[in-house]
């Protein structure tokens, strides 16, 4: 079999690597189980802003909805700082693990690692996926709200529209059009300049169009992603029709958009339809 | 994280209380919620009231400036809103 | 702050798609590095690494192309069409991007051969440059105001300039009212103008009108007519701010404090107001100018030793906030 000496010699290395395989893993058992117990409370944080999230956008009266703002940024640093936490413990106890017994010349555990640093990446993908899908979740459900706040901007326009009369000669004034932001509305009777003021609620039409308008064509949107090209820039036929088709999808959502915003806004058709002009010039560049 | 002497309230709860205590930025300067109203601005000189014909930047009778600037064509307001001498 | 300019007057979706220009030419400058280290000789390769991204190489350059003097840029860009034109040749059917994309990599290749000893910072401000006049975008700190530009004609008599400084002064509390009648107009003439050149904005895929916004957004102080405008401002506030324009470290301190305040459910703008009076516009005043010296000097070392103090400070600050509200839902989870 194989003479004393050189036996003591495989012994002690056959012990040095036994140990080394003990330790891990017994770190690899602990690091799943660590892994686990960070997505159950990742997972926490996500229900409970799920459930918490559009109420506190409903009770919100700020206008822009600053509450509600703070409120996710606060539940997503929760997140950030669980993802965190999971790095800097893989930094520690797998790489730098890894690191220390790969400068041993013989058999250096990379498998080990890679098993272990596989399980941090699906760890990562898995998380982010559920954040995405959370956020998009209540995101729909407070975009919701975006129709009640158009239709109750209507409901004020419709109640003020006649209800104003000059301040020269006392002649029933009419608010024509949605005005959301202060003008000159002229007398009918007497010619005079009157200054409009449509106050707090609908002055927030102008920061409440766009994200009404993407709401509507949500549809078109997610289908134009469907189609976001990725291939090989060097088949160059495959890219070409690829990109042809992602840019057909593209320019179909955003004319939907733009004609919503149009339809929501009226009056600022004008500047919408140059602001079209350059997303769609962003796009094809 | 737990602990043990506050009520229970669970994390979220607390954030959602943390989100609602706090003041926006800026809120000294927010005014409470305007309603929709009509004013118009005589002249300050000499008291005559500002007609559309005579546009809107000044006093068709004693020349005062309600609005030093050309106006351009905008949205509501355009050039023919200038007054003319 | 662009970025979070761009957000608020395009929206999300259009944040992610914006080119930012500093990180395009950042990429266009590595791409060129891992091509051109193959070709040239290493006793160079080895020059420029050791140049320690002084600022001064000895060469004389323009001001505002950035070329070397030695030549002209009419012979540099025939130079460029004539290695575009012949690398063409060989592709198939390339398209107006793969053009473009040749035209920057041949440019920035070109520049430091006929550049020899070009300091790294100096070829930081070519390639920004360059890349960016490339595909049609204006550079922060070098857009010119060119007063034929329709975009930059005056609305209802407001310029620009008033519209910058107005916004500056009112993220620092001034009403619109005051800022109205410093303008010499009424209210109505104000949120037009004020509403038609955010759509200016949203026009303009230069970039030219937001850069220059930007400018003039941090040169308020200096406006004849709305310098003087100021909210009310304590006296340790003001002494912070005049320590936040003066103390670099200072600066990157806070914004890392206000960083870290947004991950713990806190508003940043009204932390900072809070606990040290510096109102919002003011520190995006002080951020333009130290983001206008850092485009004009592209100092890479310091650039980084900056970013690394304020993630350090952002670290310290998310521990001060973890503990106020009682720790992280995390922490007890133990590897």
């Amino acid at each position: 079999m194989f003479n004393l000496f050189s036996g003591n010699k495989n012994k002690q290395q056959s012990e040095e690597l036994s140990s080394m395989q003990q330790e891990l893993a017994a770190i690899e058992q602990r690091w799943y189980t660590f892994l686990s117990k960070l997505e159950e409370k990742y997972d926490e944080v996500l229900t409970a802003f799920e459930a918490e999230a559009p109420s506190i956008y409903e009770q919100d009266e700020d206008y822009a909805k600053r509450t509600y703002h703070r409120f996710k940024s606060g539940m997503d640093g929760q997140l950030t700082a669980i993802r965190k936490k999971m790095q800097d413990t893989a930094e520690v106890q797998i790489r730098n693990t890894y690191r220390k017994y790969d400068t041993a010349s013989y058999n250096s555990p990379y498998e080990w690692r890679n098993r272990c640093l596989d399980a941090e990446h699906q760890w990562e993908e898995r998380t982010n996926a559920k954040r995405d899908a959370a956020f998009a979740k209540v995101e729909q459900a407070v975009s919701e709200d975006l129709e009640v706040q158009y239709a109750n901007i209507l409901a004020t326009y419709e109640q003020i529209k006649n209800k104003f009369t000059c301040t020269q000669c006392g002649c029933k004034l009419t608010i024509d059009r949605l005005y959301f932001i202060s003008t000159y509305i002229t007398c009918p009777a007497c010619n005079t300049q009157n200054t409009f003021e449509p106050g707090t609620q609908i002055r927030t039409l102008e920061w409440l169009a766009r994200p009404l308008a993407e709401h509507r064509t949500k549809h078109l949107y997610e289908q134009y992603q469907q189609h976001v090209y990725n291939g090989r820039h060097d088949d160059r036929v495959a890219y070409r029709q690829g990109k042809e088709a992602e840019s057909m999808y593209y320019e179909k959502y955003l004319r939907a958009m733009f004609d919503e915003m149009n339809n929501i806004i009226p009056d600022k058709r004008e500047q919408n339809e140059l602001f079209y002009q350059r997303m769609l010039a962003d796009h094809k560049r | 994280m737990e602990n043990e002497e506050t009520p229970k309230l669970s994390f979220a709860e607390r954030m959602k209380q943390k989100a609602m205590q706090q003041k926006n930025y800026g809120h000294e300067l927010e005014k409470p919620e305007q309603a929709a109203g009509v004013a118009a601005r005589d002249c300050p000189n000499c008291g005559a009231p500002r007609a559309q014909q005579d546009g809107l930047t000044k006093c068709a009778y004693c020349g005062f400036e309600f609005i030093q600037t050309t106006l351009s064509d905008g949205m509501y307001i355009r050039k023919e809103d200038n007054s003319r001498q | 702050m662009f970025k979070k300019l761009l957000k608020d007057l395009l929206g999300n979706d259009e944040e992610k798609k914006e080119p930012q220009p500093s990180a395009n030419a950042a990429n266009n400058a590595t791409a060129h590095n891992q091509h051109e280290a193959e070709e040239e000789e290493e006793e160079e390769e080895e020059e420029y690494e050791d140049n320690g991204y002084g600022d001064d190489d000895g060469n004389a350059y323009d001001p505002q192309t950035h070329h070397g003097l030695h030549y002209t840029q009419a012979q540099f860009d025939a130079e460029v069409d004539r290695r575009v034109n012949e690398w063409k040749a060989d592709e198939e059917d390339p398209d107006d991007a793969d053009i473009r994309n040749a035209k920057i990599n041949f440019g920035n290749s070109l520049y430091r051969e006929w550049n020899r000893n070009v300091s790294e910072s100096q070829y930081m401000k070519f390639n920004q440059q360059y890349g960016s006049t490339a595909l049609g975008y204006a550079v922060f700190g070098s857009t010119k105001h060119d007063a034929a530009n329709p975009l930059l004609e005056p609305i209802h008599g407001i310029t620009l300039q008033d519209y910058a400084a107005a916004s500056s002064k009112m993220a620092s509390g001034v009403g619109a009212n005051q800022i109205a009648k410093a303008l010499g107009v009424e209210q109505p003439v104000w949120e037009e103008a004020s509403t038609l050149w955010i759509s200016r904005m949203q026009q303009d895929n230069t970039f030219t009108v937001t850069n220059l916004f930007g400018t003039y957004f941090g040169e308020s102080a200096q406006h004849p007519k709305l310098g003087g405008l100021a909210a009310a401002q304590s006296e340790s506030g003001k002494a912070n701010l005049e320590k936040l324009a003066t103390d670099r470290y200072f600066y990157e301190e806070l914004c890392g404090a206000r960083q870290a305040a947004y991950e713990y459910g806190l508003d940043g703008a009204q932390w900072i107001m809070e606990n040290y009076g510096i109102a919002l516009g003011d520190f995006q005043n002080v951020a333009v100018k130290y983001m206008t010296e850092r485009n004009a000097e592209w100092n890479s070392n310091e650039i980084m030793h900056f970013q690394n103090y304020q993630e350090q400070k952002q670290k310290e600050y998310a521990a001060k906030f973890a503990a106020e509200q009682g720790g992280n839902v995390a922490d007890d989870v133990e590897f």
